[in-house]
C-alpha cells in the first residue's frame, strides 16, 4: 500500500473542511431545486430534503471511514481493494466524472447568465475566462482552492438575509396539511435532490491534505447539516411563497424570490444575485478542476499544471458545443445519474465491500 | 567600475601601489608628516569629502605629532578616538577608506595599516512625519542615516534582546542594511528568510527602502505592497514588539517592516492612539471609503451601460437627465474623468509643495464645472468620482493608496464588458490573487483566511489595548503572550 | 507572458459583444395598457407610456399605441414610433381595461411570468376607460406611470387595498381555489383619478367591481391591517374615526361538520376623532359592540354575494385544501354556495386618545 506524503505546509486546517462541504455542495442547483422536487412530492418536498440529509451524513461518513483505512484518497482506497491496474481505471472514471461535474456548473451558469441578463453573452468566451481564473487559482495550490471555497462561503452569505424580504409575502399555510404525500414519493423527490447536495464527495480526493484529518471529521458533518437545513429552509420558503402551480412555471425558483428583494439604492436585487453566483460557483469550478488535474497526475504522471491546462481546453471545446437548452437539460440529467450512481451507490458499496475484503485479508 | 577591479590587480602589485589607483580621484588625499619626537615619517590618507577635518586637525593630527608614536600599535594610546583599527591585510584599505577611516602609515611599519575613524556625517535634524501624520502621538520621524534611525528605534525598546544586524547591499552603492528583531519573541524562520533573501540579493545600486521592497517581495508582479513601510520609530517599535521584522536601509527614512498583511495596510498608527471604539469607527469609515473608492465608478459604468434596471425610479430621473446631453458612453465619460483627477493629483505630487495645492484645488473645481457646463460629463458622476478619489486618499499607506487607484481601472473594464456580472468577476480575479499572494511566505490576508478569530481584534476593529495581550497567530512567534491577561484587566467589584 | 497577453487581449475583444443597453438611448417604459381594439375583436391595443425627464426635473408623459395580437409584437410595433429602443425593464404598472379583463387574463400573465427582466414588484390593476386615455392625463409632476403606482401602493400600505403585485397576483391566478382581484382605477377628470374599488374575478375573467366602500371589509376578510382608516357613523348619529388599525383574520373549521366554517376577525385600533361629548368606558363598549355587528354583518354580506356568484376571492378552497387531507376540489367547487360561513369579529379599542 503506498500513501502519498504530503508537506505539511500544504496541508490545509481541518476547520477548512467546513467551508469546503459547504462551498462545494451549493452550487447551480440551489438556483431551482425547488421545483423539481416539487413536482414529485409537492409541498412536503421539505422532508425529502431532510432524509437526504440523513443519508448524507451515513454516506460521508462511510467516505471517512474508506479514507482512515488506507489514510490516502480514493485511488489510494481502490489500489488496496482492488490492484494497481483498477485504480487506474478507477482515477480516469473520475477525473471524467469531475470534467462533467465542471462542465455542468459553467454550461448552467451560462444559461442562467443568457436569461436572466445577456442573452447574447458569448459562452466561448466566458468559459475561457472563467477557466484561465480557475488555472490561476489552481496554480496556487489547494491551500489557495480551499481559500476560495472559504470566500465563496463567507463573502455570498449575506445572500441568505435576503430571503428575510420574501417571509412578508410567504404565506406558510402552502406547507398545510404535512406529510399527504407517499413515501415513494418523497424517497423520488429525494433522488432529484441529489444533484444538487452532492459535491461533499471532494472529502475523497482531499482527505490526504487535511492536516488532522480525525478533527475534520466534526466540521465536514457540521458543514453537510449546514446545507441541508439551509435547503430546507429554502425550499420552505419557497413553498409558502410560490403557489403550487406557479412553482411549476418557475425554473429558477430561488432567483424568482430575489425578485421581492428591494433596497433603497437596488431596486433590482436579481441582478445582483446573479452576478453574486460567480464567486459561488468560483470554488465549485477550482476545485473540480484541481481533483481532476491532480487525478490526471496520479494517473499518467502528468504534470498538474499541463493536467489542469489540458481539461480547461477540453470543456471549452464541449461547452462550444452546447448551444440548446435543451441539451442542458439533457445534459443534466446524466450528470444527475452519474453523481448519483456515485455517491450514493458506489461508494456505500465499495465501503461493503472494503469490510469484506479486509475480513477475508486477515484470515 | 574602477573600485571592483583595483583589487584583482592588487594580487599582483605591491603593497604600496594601492595609492596610484586611488590617486584618480582628485578629493583623495595623501600627506606626510613626522612626529616631533622620534622623528618618524607616517602618512595621512583620506578622501577628503568622507571624513570630518575637524576630528584630524584637533584630536588625531595634534597626538601623532606631538606625543611619541613608535609603532602602529601606539595609535590606541596616543589618539583620543575609540575608533582605531590596525589591519594587516592591504584589500581592507579601500573599503575603510570609503566608510570614512583615515589611514596612517607608518615608514617603519610597512605591512600593517592604522586607521582611525573621522566620518563626516551630515545628517539631517529630525522633522514630523508627513505621510503617516498623526494629530495624537509622537511627533518624529526616521532621517536618512541609519545610525540615527536605529538610534530612534533603540530609544523605544531599551532591551538587550533587540538584536541588530548590519549587511552591505549594491555592488556599487555599498547600502548599509539592517535587520532588527528581538530574540526570543520573533520567530526565527522569519528572520533566516530575510537574512537569506538579503544576502541573495543581487544588484548594483540600492536608491531607497523601496527598492528592498521589490526585491525582498515574494511576488513582485503584483500590484500590492508586500512589505509595510512607514516612517514612525513609534510604529516600528510596536510592531517589533509584536514579533515582527524591521528592516533599515541606510539613506531612506522609511523603514520596512516583514511579514505583513493586507488588513495592517488600512490601519493608521494614530488608531492605537484614540478609544478603541473611535479607532473602530474610523477603521470601519477607511474601509468603506476603500470600497467605494474602488467600485463607485464601476458600478455606474455598468448600470449606465448594461443594467439600468437595477436604479430605484426615483433616482432613474436624476440619472437620465445628467447623462441626456453626453456625447460620450458611460466608460469614456469615466475614464475621462478619473484621468483627469489622475493627472491633477499627479501635477500635484510634481509640483512645488504650495503650486501643488493650488492645482489641485483650481484644478479639480474648474475642470470640474467646466466640463460638466460643456456636457462633456454628468454632474453624477462627476461626484462620485471625486468621493472615490477622496476615498482613496484615506489609506494610510502611502504605497496601498496607489494601488487602489490603480486597481479602479481593471474593474471599470470589466464593469464595461459585462456589467455587474465583471464586477464581479474582477472582484474574484482580485480574491484569487490576494490569495496567492504571501509576505516572507505567510499568508498575506491573514487573519481572514487562514480565519483566526483571535487575531481579529487587530483588523477590521481594534480591540482595547488590553484584550491584545496575545501577538498575532500567524507570526507563529517564540512567546505568543504579550503580557498577563489577568494582572492587565485588574478586576475590581463596585465600591471597592 | 507575451502569449498570455495575446489570449487576454482577444478575449477582451470577444466579451466586447454584449449588447449595450446605455441608459440614456432608451426609451424606458413604466406603464403599459391593454385595450381591445374597436376594428377587429382579437386584436388587441397597446399603450405604452414613457416618462421622458426635463432638465428641470419635470416629467414629460409620452404614450405610444400599437395593435397587435402577441404581447411582445406590439412592442416590436412599438419601437417603430420611439426615437431609441422601448424597455420593460422599468415598469410599474400595467393597466387592463375592464373589457380586456372580462375576456380574461390568461393569454397575458405568461409574457410577464417568461420575461426576467420584468420586475416582480409592478402593479396591475384595472379601469373602466380606456388605458391610453388615462395615460394622457395630467396627474402629478412625478409623472402618470410613477403617480398611479404610487396611488396603489400607499392605498396598501395605509389603506383599505389589501396586498397586491405581480408576484401576488401570479400565485393567486395559479392557486387552486381563489379567485383572483385587482385594484380598479377611475379617471374622473384630465386632472383627477381615483382608486374606485376592485374588480373581482372569475376564473381568470373579470365579473364584478366592489366598490371603495366595501374595500374595508373586504381587507378584513383577505389580508391583514398593519396601519389603516376607519370611520363609522354610530346609531345615535355620532361619528367616530379610528386609527391605526391592525387586523389578522383566522379559519376555523368545524371538525364534525366541515361544512362550518368561522372566520374569526381581531381588529385593534384608537379612538382618533368623536364627534360626540365624552367617551366613557361604557361609551367605548357601545362604540366596539357597534361596529362588531358592523363588521359581521357587512362581512356576511360580501361572501354572500361571493358564494351566489360562485366566486371565492377570499381563497376558502386554499383554506379548505391545506386543512383536509387528500382534499378534492372539483366536489368542494360544488359545495361552496351551500357552506355555512361565520364571521366572528373581535374589535378591541386599545386608546381613546390624549383626552377623556
Amino acid at each position: 500500500m503506498q500513501s502519498q506524503t504530503i508537506p505539511n505546509n500544504l496541508k490545509i486546517s481541518p476547520y477548512l473542511v467546513f467551508y469546503v462541504m459547504i462551498s462545494m455542495q451549493i452550487g447551480i442547483g440551489i438556483l431551482g431545486y425547488q421545483r423539481i422536487i416539487a413536482d414529485y412530492a409537492g409541498h412536503d418536498a421539505w422532508i425529502s430534503i431532510l432524509i437526504l440529509g440523513v443519508y448524507i451524513h451515513i454516506v460521508l461518513w462511510m467516505m471517512y471511514k474508506l479514507c482512515e483505512m488506507v489514510n490516502g484518497d480514493i485511488i489510494t482506497v481502490h489500489e488496496f481493494l482492488f490492484g494497481r491496474f483498477i485504480s487506474k481505471v478507477a482515477s480516469f472514471a473520475f477525473v471524467l466524472f469531475y470534467i462533467t461535474y465542471l462542465l455542468s456548473f459553467i454550461l448552467n451558469f451560462i444559461e442562467v447568465i443568457q436569461i436572466w441578463m445577456f442573452p447574447d453573452i458569448n459562452n466561448f468566451a466566458f468559459s475561457v475566462l472563467f477557466l484561465l481564473l480557475a488555472i490561476y487559482i489552481v496554480y496556487g495550490g489547494l491551500r489557495t482552492v480551499v481559500g476560495i471555497c472559504f470566500f465563496g462561503t463567507i463573502l455570498p452569505a449575506y445572500l441568505v438575509f435576503t430571503f428575510t424580504f420574501t417571509l412578508k409575502y410567504a404565506d406558510f399555510t402552502h406547507l398545510l396539511p404535512i406529510w399527504e404525500h407517499k413515501f415513494t414519493e418523497l424517497l423520488q423527490a429525494s433522488y432529484h435532490m441529489s444533484l444538487t447536495s452532492v459535491g461533499f464527495e471532494a472529502i475523497l480526493f482531499i482527505y490526504p491534505f487535511i492536516n488532522q484529518p480525525q478533527k475534520s471529521k466534526k466540521w465536514a458533518h457540521i458543514g453537510v447539516a449546514t446545507t441541508t437545513i439551509f435547503y430546507t429552509v429554502l425550499a420552505i420558503i419557497a413553498f409558502s411563497y410560490f403557489s403550487k402551480k406557479q412553482l411549476e412555471n418557475t425554473i429558477w425558483a430561488t432567483l424568482s424570490m430575489w425578485q421581492m428583494v428591494q433596497f433603497p439604492f437596488v431596486e433590482r436585487f436579481e441582478y445582483i444575485g446573479v452576478a453574486n453566483w460567480c464567486l459561488i460557483l468560483l470554488p465549485n469550478i477550482c476545485l473540480s478542476l484541481w481533483i481532476a488535474s491532480r487525478l490526471l497526475k496520479r494517473a499518467t504522471k502528468l504534470k498538474q499544471r499541463k493536467g489542469a491546462i489540458l481539461i480547461s481546453a477540453i470543456s471549452v471545446i464541449i461547452v462550444t458545443f452546447f448551444e440548446k437548452g435543451v441539451d442542458i437539460e439533457r445534459f443534466n440529467q446524466i450528470v444527475e445519474r452519474m453523481s448519483f450512481a456515485f455517491v450514493f451507490v458506489y461508494v456505500p458499496l465499495l465501503y461493503c465491500l472494503s469490510l469484506i475484503i479486509k475480513k477475508v485479508k486477515k484470515t | 567600475m574602477i573600485p571592483l577591479s583595483i583589487w584583482d590587480k592588487f594580487k599582483k602589485i605591491k603593497n604600496d601601489d594601492w595609492k596610484s589607483l586611488l590617486k584618480l580621484s582628485t578629493d583623495f588625499q595623501s600627506t606626510y608628516y613626522f612626529n616631533e619626537k622620534t622623528n618618524e615619517r607616517f602618512g595621512f590618507h583620506f578622501y577628503a569629502t568622507l571624513v570630518d577635518e575637524q576630528i584630524i586637525q584637533e584630536s588625531a593630527l595634534p597626538a601623532l605629532l606631538t606625543k611619541k608614536f613608535e609603532s602602529l600599535d601606539d595609535l590606541h594610546r596616543i589618539v583620543p578616538i575609540a575608533d582605531i583599527h590596525i589591519l594587516k591585510n592591504p584589500r581592507d584599505i579601500e573599503q575603510k577608506l570609503l566608510n570614512g577611516y583615515v589611514l596612517v602609515t607608518l615608514d617603519s611599519d610597512k605591512n600593517r595599516f592604522g586607521f582611525i575613524a573621522a566620518q563626516k556625517e551630515i545628517v539631517r535634524s529630525l522633522s514630523q512625519p508627513e505621510i503617516e501624520f498623526s494629530v495624537i502621538g509622537p511627533k518624529e520621524a526616521f532621517v536618512e542615516a541609519i545610525g540615527q534611525n536605529l538610534n530612534l528605534i533603540r530609544k523605544r525598546l531599551p532591551i538587550k534582546e533587540l538584536i541588530s544586524q548590519e549587511y552591505t547591499v549594491g555592488k556599487l552603492s555599498k547600502t548599509k542594511v539592517a535587520v532588527l528583531h528581538i530574540e526570543g519573541i520573533t520567530n526565527k524562520d522569519n528572520v533566516d528568510t530575510v537574512k537569506q533573501r538579503i544576502k541573495n540579493i543581487e544588484i548594483d545600486t540600492i536608491s531607497d527602502s523601496s527598492n528592498i521592497v521589490e526585491l525582498l517581495s515574494d511576488n513582485s508582479n503584483s500590484l500590492f505592497p508586500q512589505l509595510l513601510d512607514t516612517e514612525r520609530p513609534d510604529r516600528v517599535a510596536a510592531i517589533l514588539a509584536e514579533g515582527k521584522i524591521a528592516i533599515i536601509v541606510d539613506g531612506s527614512p522609511h523603514v520596512l517592516i516583514a511579514p505583513t498583511t493586507l488588513i495592517e495596510f488600512f490601519s493608521a498608527f494614530e488608531d492605537y492612539f484614540l478609544n478603541w471604539i473611535v479607532a473602530t469607527f474610523f477603521r470601519l469609515v477607511r474601509f468603506f471609503a476603500v470600497v467605494f473608492s474602488v467600485l463607485v465608478t464601476p458600478i455606474y459604468v455598468a448600470a449606465m451601460t448594461y443594467q439600468y434596471e437595477l436604479i430605484p425610479p426615483d433616482l432613474l430621473g436624476i440619472l437620465v437627465t445628467s447623462r441626456r446631453t453626453i456625447p460620450l458612453p458611460p466608460i469614456l465619460e469615466a475614464l475621462f474623468l478619473e484621468l483627469t483627477i489622475e493627472l491633477l493629483r499627479e501635477a500635484g505630487a510634481r509640483l512645488p509643495t504650495k503650486v501643488g495645492q493650488t492645482i489641485g484645488i483650481v484644478g479639480g473645481i474648474v475642470i470640474g464645472t467646466a466640463s460638466v457646463e460643456a456636457g462633456l460629463t454628468s454632474n453624477v458622476l462627476l461626484i462620485f468620482v471625486a468621493l472615490g478619489a477622496l476615498g482613496s486618499f484615506t489609506t494610510p499607506v502611502y504605497k496601498m493608496g496607489n494601488t487602489i487607484r490603480v486597481l479602479r481601472f481593471p474593474f471599470l473594464l470589466f464593469a464595461q464588458f459585462w456589467g455587474v456580472l465583471g464586477i464581479l468577476f474582477c472582484f474574484c480575479i482580485l480574491i484569487a490573487h490576494l490569495l496567492r499572494l504571501t509576505s516572507l511566505g505567510r499568508p498575506f490576508l491573514a487573519p481572514i483566511y487562514p480565519l483566526r478569530v483571535a487575531d481579529m481584534k487587530d483588523t477590521l476593529i481594534r480591540a482595547p489595548l488590553q484584550k491584545m495581550y496575545r501577538r498575532p497567530h500567524v507570526l507563529r512567534t517564540q512567546k505568543p503572550k504579550r503580557f498577563n491577561k489577568k494582572k492587565a484587566e485588574n478586576p475590581k467589584d463596585i465600591d471597592e | 507572458m507575451k502569449k498570455w497577453i495575446c489570449v487576454i487581449c482577444c478575449l477582451f475583444i470577444l466579451t466586447g459583444c454584449v449588447q449595450k443597453r446605455i441608459i440614456d438611448e432608451l426609451n424606458i417604459a413604466v406603464a403599459t395598457g391593454f385595450d381591445p381594439d374597436t376594428s377587429d375583436e382579437h386584436l388587441l391595443k397597446t399603450t405604452f407610456l414613457m416618462e421622458i425627464f426635463n432638465k428641470e426635473m419635470s416629467v414629460e408623459n409620452k404614450t405610444v399605441t400599437t395593435t397587435g395580437d402577441l404581447r411582445k409584437e406590439t412592442l416590436y410595433k412599438a419601437n417603430r414610433q420611439a426615437p431609441s429602443p422601448i424597455v420593460v425593464g422599468g415598469l410599474r404598472l400595467t393597466l387592463y381595461n375592464i373589457a380586456i379583463a372580462e375576456r380574461g387574463l390568461t393569454a397575458y400573465v405568461d409574457a410577464y411570468q417568461r420575461d426576467a427582466s420584468i420586475g416582480k414588484r409592478i402593479y396591475f390593476a384595472t379601469t373602466d376607460s380606456n388605458t391610453e386615455d388615462i395615460f394622457k392625463g395630467e396627474y402629478g409632476p412625478q409623472g402618470n406611470g410613477s403617480f398611479i403606482s404610487d396611488l396603489i401602493e400607499h392605498n396598501i400600505d395605509y389603506g383599505d387595498l389589501p396586498k397586491t403585485n405581480l408576484t401576488l397576483f401570479m400565485r393567486d391566478f395559479y392557486q387552486e381555489g381563489k379567485d383572483i382581484f385587482l385594484p380598479h382605477i377611475k379617471k374622473i377628470n384630465e386632472q383627477e383619478i381615483e382608486l374606485a374599488g376592485i374588480s373581482l374575478f372569475k376564473d381568470h375573467a373579470a365579473y364584478k367591481i366592489l366598490p371603495s366602500d366595501k374595500l374595508f371589509y373586504f381587507k378584513l376578510l383577505v389580508d391583514r391591517y398593519s396601519r389603516g382608516d376607519f370611520s363609522i357613523e354610530l346609531p345615535d348619529g355620532e361619528k367616530v374615526a379610528i386609527q391605526s388599525i391592525h387586523s389578522n383574520h383566522k379559519y376555523k373549521l368545524d371538525k364534525k361538520d366541515p361544512t362550518n366554517i368561522t372566520i374569526k376577525i381581531k381588529v385593534q385600533g384608537n379612538i382618533k376623532e368623536y364627534s360626540g361629548n365624552n367617551i366613557d368606558d361604557k361609551k367605548i363598549k357601545e362604540i366596539t359592540n357597534f361596529i362588531n355587528k358592523k363588521i359581521k354583518n357587512e362581512c356576511l354580506a360580501l361572501i354572500k354575494s361571493f358564494q351566489e356568484d360562485n366566486a371565492d376571492p377570499i381563497g376558502l378552497g386554499k383554506v379548505y385544501s391545506t386543512k383536509i387531507r387528500n382534499f378534492d376540489y372539483k366536489e368542494w367547487k360544488e359545495g361552496y354556495p351551500d357552506l355555512n360561513i361565520k364571521v366572528d369579529p373581535k374589535v378591541i379599542i386599545l386608546d381613546t386618545g390624549a383626552s377623556i
